[in-house]
């Protein structure tokens, strides 16, 4: 019975569909963002992006034909071809806006960086479908650290900061679904919400002019303290207590004394306007502003297609890749924007789903990272572009113009497909 | 299989463990979705806002300015095209090359029209904004318009603009009246901006220009344009209806430019003063004239060469800007003396006849003061009062003034307009100031001065009043006209771009004038008097025409000559015209002033409408006056000739005669 069941679904098409409408309205964007220029770089982009659309359902069709097993076998060969492939960007990249992110393969330009996601995630799977991780053996990190930071560390010095943070954060649900407690994915987190809080008193402070003494620690005081409940009543054996209070007093600590005593007040500058573009509105802060205008001015319905005057008045730089958002934010308005969040929201629930029918632990965990990488960069874009984070230059799945990315992108499909396709032992 | 059993995820755990992953990315994706409705919903209207700040720029069509024309259409002030070559930097493709092209191009006399350096600098400049038009060169000739757009391939990005100059075909002779444009004065730009007025807009900064500013700017239209990041326009935005600019109206006056020119023309061009000539029959201002004057179209010249002439008006000792026609006060001397003796005989004090008891030997003593005459010992005798004005007799009128009293006089005074604005359609117009005793001791309370009975002799003969031409204008067109005053105006109609009437200026009186007839009858015959054979303004006198006048050498604490003055009308028991003229340290009235006074009555009667029509009514059996004066001039210089004639053949005689005395000598040796 569950046999039949499993044939029924071979393959999963509201998925693959979900995917291709976003796909085709990112085509329909990419052309609103840059129909206006008749000549120059950014004249017929669209066709491009159809290009790439149609490589990406290809792209997709093979890795679903790709028994399970190859991908199990074949992940550190393409783990290390990634790392290879970011070595060269650093050696013999391209530079684009400083920063050394593409290299040139046979007339073509590709990002490192985004194989490199893939890369990272079927190393990291493979080695958590045999190994769990837990922090009562540290040890265990170990050889997941390092998959992770060598990649990390090249990523870091094109400098890519948002690339480097997506390997963060896809290791995170891995390691979760390495038996890794959520109590335990709070002590990972408690170090960065410690910095956090130590950090936001301390932005606010400067950016108001005023010092506020002793009060800017409270927020963070408040955490410590929690923690401090959370370790007591979990009966935590003592050197969780040792490592868990270390490492945020740690954290808080130094960012305490890097913002005091090693930055100075223009590199403070630049910090605050990314949390409050109102304060350099000509500088760092000029795209999200008009990110934010544009898709505030969509309203409800938007201003139409192709009606949207911020977008196609070039008002927003980048319009076509990482701020595709705001140009369906202006022409389709919260409706337009909010079908599309759902969209990707089921698209990533339908991902997560493949794990309930599906066995294999190693397939299971790729389908887990795949989701969250998608997760990760929906949210972190679209953050940035309505103005909530700072702009750290990751792309929106489906809706972004860019190669590498829509391959990247049609990868990670054809990963949570293939695992419901070839759920299989091995 | 045991790789496999590894590779095994238990049921309930794979379930338990997604589900936590799904909420958890659910969650993130509902604080996009709050983002969302606080960027698109409650602040909806403010990015709205903004966003159509961004993206619309509103550009203001100025319509073109009302012209001013004269009584006969002809134009004072309008508008002419101008030419400007701008560089539109985003269209400069190759900077160098345009540069050179540029260079090569010269002016009709050969001398190369641009230079490189400075052109250099100027795109350099302009690059700061691609898209807008930056001026390189303003209001050029013609020619060169031509050229550059022969060449406009060769110069991509080189355009030719057109704009709206001001323009006054008259230049000097109208400058006081008309006025000039220039751009908003600083303090005045914060009540103007609210009225339609943009910074570095022009508007009317003196004469009617000024005054009528708001009836010939007319209403700016406006229209929104779309504009991207760069400040590109992409044109017109359809959903929002242009605003049509409303023309700015015509301005049609009662100046006639002939006369005025004839002024201009017969005005001692080194003295200052001025002329004024009025219809004292509705107020109709026919000649304004001060001099020195300034060609209004300096101001509306290039920028450049609007720097160099502006600095050396506005530094002119001699004040050329000034309007003395209705801002220069003067005693009014002698000229003030018809109205002391109007308040003389209207009070019955005296008759045409009356004799004073002191007879003029030069000179009259009151108390221990001393008061000349302008005729020194042994005077005018005894004169009647129509004797007394023909001669201008100060010793006459010292006696009337201690018989009136300063009230008495500038009751008059002040019935006749005096001591207050005329209320003409210029800014900038003075009041002048009457004397009298409370007003004196007011006026120098800070020196300490008082008011004493023996200054009622100096105000009766016009040395203790200041009054400005215009008023002086007014004055005497009452003691001609006898009835009423009215308020002297330049515009006479408005009418709007088709030329259909908008506004008809009314005739307003501003002066009943209560006086006897007997007072009126007197007053013309003196008046007349002085301009017959034997008074001090014959100059002025037009033959077929009784004129009506005075002259007046005003002393003034501002030169050793006396201001020449001299006031007439004609015909002086109806007059069309009266006429006021004041040239400044000129010396004497009848001799410096009347003259002009007397092309002005010529001119009017020979050459105005109205003013022929009068002369043809007066003298129907006569030539028309042009006529009459062509002759008498064909006489006159007939006369120059026979004279010239005579006296050649005297000189001719005298050599002859001495050559027949030296040929006599020669004999002899």
């Amino acid at each position: 019975m569950i046999d039949d069941l499993r044939k029924k679904n071979r393959l999963d098409l509201p998925l693959l569909f979900t995917a291709i409408t976003l796909w085709v309205m990112g085509i329909f964007l990419v052309y609103s963002a840059t129909y206006i220029h008749e000549s120059g770089p950014l004249a017929g982009l669209y066709k491009q992006q159809i290009i790439w659309f149609g490589m990406a359902l290809a792209i997709i069709f093979v890795i679903v034909a790709i028994p399970g097993r190859w991908l199990f076998n074949g992940a550190y060969i393409f783990y290390g071809f990634s790392l290879l492939l970011l070595l060269m960007a650093i050696v013999a990249g391209v530079n684009v806006m400083g920063a050394q992110r593409w290299i040139s393969l046979g007339g073509f330009k590709i990002q490192p960086s985004e194989f490199a996601k893939v890369g990272l995630l079927l190393a990291l799977a493979r080695y958590l479908s045999e190994k769990t991780v837990s922090l009562n053996k540290i040890t265990s990190f170990i050889v997941p650290g390092l998959i992770i930071l060598v990649p990390f560390a090249l990523v870091m010095k094109q400098p890519d900061l948002g690339t480097a943070l997506v390997f963060c954060t896809v290791a995170l649900p891995l390691f979760y679904w390495s038996r890794l407690s959520l109590l335990e994915v709070f002590y990972i987190v408690s170090p960065l919400l410690s910095l956090l809080l130590a950090a936001i008193p301390l932005l606010l402070s400067f950016s108001s002019g005023t010092s506020w003494g002793i009060f800017e620690s409270i927020p963070w005081g408040i955490f410590f303290i929690i923690v401090i409940g959370v370790l007591y009543i979990t009966r935590s054996p003592i050197f969780l207590w040792i490592g868990v209070i270390t490492t945020n007093i740690f954290t808080s600590i130094i960012i305490t004394v890097i913002w005091g005593s090693f930055l100075r007040d223009y590199q403070k500058m630049r910090i605050i306007s990314f949390m409050n573009p109102q304060l350099d509105p000509f500088g760092a802060g000029y795209q999200v502003i008009q990110s934010k205008v544009a898709v505030g001015s969509g309203h409800i319905f938007g201003k139409g297609y192709l009606q949207g005057t911020q977008s196609r008045l070039s008002f927003l730089p980048e319009q076509h890749t990482d701020f595709i958002f705001s140009v369906l934010g202006e022409q389709f308005g919260i409706v337009g924007c909010s079908i599309v969040i759902l969209l990707f929201l089921f698209l990533i629930i339908r991902g997560l789903m493949v794990t309930h029918n599906c066995r294999n632990r190693f397939l299971n965990l790729l389908a887990v990272g795949a989701s969250a990488i998608l997760c990760f960069h929906v949210f972190v874009n679209i953050a940035m572009t309505l103005g909530m984070m700072p702009v750290t230059g990751l792309p929106l799945p489906f809706l972004s113009y860019g190669g590498s990315f829509t391959i990247t992108v049609a990868i990670l499909i054809g990963l949570l497909l293939n695992a419901r396709v070839t759920d299989q032992d091995f | 299989m045991a790789t496999g059993k590894r590779l095994q995820d238990e049921s309930h755990e794979r379930r338990g463990r997604s589900v936590i992953i799904a909420i958890v990315c659910s969650l993130f994706f509902a604080v996009l979705l709050v983002a969302l409705y606080r960027l698109q919903i409650r602040d909806a209207e403010t990015n709205i806002r903004l966003s159509n700040e961004n993206s619309m720029r509103e550009s203001i069509v100025l319509p073109p300015r009302g012209r001013i024309l004269d009584r006969n259409g002809l134009e004072l002030a309008r508008n002419r095209p101008s030419y400007s070559i701008c560089v539109l930097p985003y269209k400069l493709r190759n900077r160098d090359a345009v540069i050179q092209s540029l260079c090569k191009i010269r002016d009709t006399d050969g001398t190369a029209v641009f230079d490189s350096a400075s052109l250099a600098q100027q795109f350099r400049r302009a690059n700061s904004r691609r898209f807008d038009l930056t001026r390189i060169r303003e209001d050029v000739s013609i020619e060169l318009v031509s050229i550059i757009e022969e060449r406009y391939i060769e110069l991509p990005g080189i355009v030719v603009e057109t704009e709206s100059r001001r323009e006054y075909p008259y230049g000097a002779a109208t400058f006081h009246a008309v006025g000039y444009m220039g751009e908003i004065p600083e303090k005045e730009f914060d009540t103007l901006r609210n009225q339609d007025y943009y910074w570095g807009d022009l508007m009317g900064r003196a004469g009617l220009e000024r005054y009528y500013e708001s009836v010939m700017r007319g209403k700016c239209g406006r229209e929104y344009q779309e504009v991207n990041a760069f400040g590109k326009s992409m044109g017109a935005v359809s959903h929002i209806q242009r605003i049509e600019p409303v023309y700015g109206n015509d301005l049609y006056l009662s100046l006639d430019i002939n006369l005025q020119l004839a002024v201009q023309k017969a005005f001692p061009d080194s003295l200052k003063g001025a002329v004024v000539a009025l219809d004292p029959r509705s107020g109709d201002v026919l000649v304004m004239y001060s001099n020195p004057s300034v060609d209004p179209n300096i101001f509306s010249a290039a920028t450049s060469v609007k720097g160099r002439t502006w600095a050396a008006v506005a530094s002119d000792r001699n004040l050329p800007l000034n309007n003395r026609a209705i801002a220069g006060v003067y005693p009014p001397g002698s000229t003030f003396k018809p109205l002391t003796g109007i308040a003389g005989l209207s009070t019955g004090k005296i008759t045409r006849d009356t004799r004073m008891s002191a007879t003029c030997g030069g000179s009259y003593r009151f108390g221990s003061r001393v008061a000349k005459c302008h005729k020194p010992p042994p005077g005018h005798g005894t004169t009647n009062y129509i004797m007394a004005n023909q001669w201008s007799c100060n010793v006459y009128f010292y006696q009337l003034g201690l018989m009136l009293d300063d009230d008495n006089i500038n009751k008059y005074a002040r019935m006749f307009g005096l001591g207050a604005l005329t209320g003409i359609d210029l800014p900038g117009e003075r009041m002048g100031y009457l004397s009298g005793e409370a007003a004196y001791n007011e006026r120098f309370a800070n020196r300490g001065w008082r008011w004493t009975r023996g200054l009622v002799m100096d105000l009766a003969i016009g040395q203790q009043q200041v009054l400005t031409p215009l008023q002086l204008a007014v004055m005497v067109g009452g003691m001609g006209n006898s009835k009423e005053i009215y308020r002297p105006h330049l515009v006479k109609e408005e009418r709007n771009k088709e030329g259909i009437l908008v506004s008809q200026s009314k005739d307003s009186v501003i002066g009943k004038l209560a006086l006897n007839q007997y007072t009126i009858d007197v007053t013309h015959e003196a008046l007349s008097a002085v301009v017959k054979p034997g008074g001090t303004g014959t100059r002025a006198a037009v033959p077929g025409i009784t004129v009506g006048g005075k002259t007046g050498s005003a002393q003034n604490p501002h030169g050793d000559k006396t201001h020449a003055v001299f006031i007439a009308c004609a015909p002086v028991d109806d007059p069309v015209i009266s006429v006021a003229v004041v040239v400044e340290n000129a010396g004497g009235g009848g001799a410096m002033a009347a003259p002009v006074a007397g092309v002005l009555l010529k001119q009017f009667f020979s050459e105005n409408e109205s003013g022929k029509a009068v002369y043809a009514k007066l003298n129907p059996d006569s030539p028309p006056l042009s006529l009459r004066l062509a002759q008498e001039s064909r006489q006159a210089a007939a006369w120059a000739a026979r004279q010239r004639a005579e006296q050649r053949a005297l000189a001719e005689e005298d050599a002859g005669a001495s050559q027949l005395y030296q040929g006599r000598r020669e004999g002899n040796q």
